[in-house]
């Protein structure tokens, strides 16, 4: 199980959302590997497709963000954990997740008319979207919960939540929530 | 006599830069028609004014005597690219520093992907919407071009419609949507032709094409 923490800087929502999570997955005997990404080397994505036609599922680029992209393909379920900034998910975590398209094919095909693109692998870990703003708004938390349905199209997660709430939101009920949609997530 | 000529600033998105990228070609399909009209333009690498703080600030002065931002990008995974969204943010922080008179400017995005449907562009059209709205800009809408931002004429059509609305100071009218709207090609079409585009690239690369499914981390 991993968690890609996309905190900018010095954030007590991020602080308290990660304790609840990992109290909670390490209850339940998962096995918890948190990245804060801010704190590792990640060039953002330069967009030459070399993941896709020249080292096909691996970046070209030798950084941190080739290891997030191992570990998200590896793992079981994924909890993203972000401030949401105009809708969508933190730069830092947006990068990680630019980095991660090596764990897709290249190769298109049609989903209910759509174009997409195929899966490389046969299977791919849950998703978890934590986001906090300080004040939502309903535009931007209809938005974040579209971001992560549409992501999970494209990136073939087989089952994807997400959950929203304030900075000022209080703890326990924080807790509670967060519980409820790891329990959700993970659950059949 | 002392004219003032219209100013646009042009905020290019994509990590293939001003001179290089897709979507610099598009934003000049807008450009070029408002040039010829005597506006003037500034163009800046979202990538580039991160890394730069000559560039940033060159960025701020043209935002503040702007009478329309345009921003061009490729679509990432349903989104923007990384490095635009700590632009946008970082853009934000800087806002009280954004003294100027008169209304504010209008803000056009022009948004590309390699899907064949441009209406796949619209969660991170909706982002950009949420940035103008939190930087006090006039929002003037979205154009969604599919399919790796090929164009013929239909949408050529639309960008030259919705230059047309930025000279005229009105919104981006709903024919540019209708004219996007429909993909250039089938999607079956689009799928076939890509697939044998990869193919070729993997085999130029010295690969066979089996090789693009290639599983490194199972």
């Amino acid at each position: 199980m991993l968690i890609l923490d996309g905190r900018i800087g010095d954030d007590a929502t991020a602080d308290k959302s990660l304790q609840f999570a990992k109290e909670w997955l390490a209850s339940a005997q998962w096995e918890v590997t948190d990245l804060r990404l801010s704190e590792l080397e990640i060039a953002p994505c330069i967009g030459c497709f070399g993941c896709w036609i020249k080292t096909p599922g691996i970046c070209v680029i030798d950084d941190a963000g080739r290891d997030v992209a191992k570990a998200i393909v590896q793992s079981d379920l994924v909890v993203y954990l972000t401030p949401i900034l105009f809708g969508g998910y933190s730069y830092e975590l947006k990068k990680a997740i630019d980095r991660s398209i090596p764990i897709i094919s290249p190769m298109f095909r049609t989903v209910h008319g759509e174009v997409h693109h195929k899966k490389r692998y046969a299977r791919y870990p849950r998703v978890l979207a934590l986001g906090w703003m300080e004040k939502l708004t309903v535009d931007a938390e209809d938005l974040f919960q579209s971001v992560v349905k549409r992501n999970a199209i494209n990136m073939h997660v087989p089952k994807a939540l997400s959950d929203v709430f304030e900075s000022r939101e209080d703890p326990e009920t924080m807790k509670q929530r967060i519980e409820w949609a790891l329990s959700k997530v993970i659950g059949s | 006599m002392n004219e003032t000529r219209e100013h646009i600033t042009v905020l290019i998105g994509s990590p293939r830069g001003i001179e290089k990228s897709t979507s610099a070609r598009l934003a000049r399909t807008i450009t070029t028609d408002l040039e010829t009209a005597k506006w003037t333009s500034e163009w800046f690498h979202a990538h580039h004014v991160l890394r730069s703080d000559e560039a940033w600030e060159e960025l701020l002065a043209s935002i503040v005597r702007s009478d329309v931002i345009l921003f061009a990008a490729p679509l990432y995974v349903d989104s923007l690219p990384a490095p635009v969204i700590e632009t946008f943010y970082r853009l934000t922080q800087a806002k009280s520093a954004l003294v100027r008179d008169g209304l504010p400017p209008r803000m056009v995005s022009l948004l590309n992907c390699g899907f064949v449907e441009g209406h796949q562009n619209i969660t991170a059209q909706s982002m950009v919407g949420l940035f103008s709205e939190a930087m006090g800009f006039q929002w003037a809408g979205g154009i969604s071009i599919g399919a790796g931002g090929m164009i013929n004429k239909r949408i050529r059509g639309a960008l030259e419609s919705a230059s047309r609305a930025l000279r005229d100071d009105i919104l981006i009218p709903d024919d540019v949507e209708v004219l996007t709207r429909k993909p250039i090609m089938k999607p079956w079409m689009h799928v076939l032709g890509g697939n044998m585009m990869w193919k070729k690239q993997a085999k130029a690369n010295g690969l066979d094409p089996k090789d693009l499914q290639a599983r490194p981390y199972e």
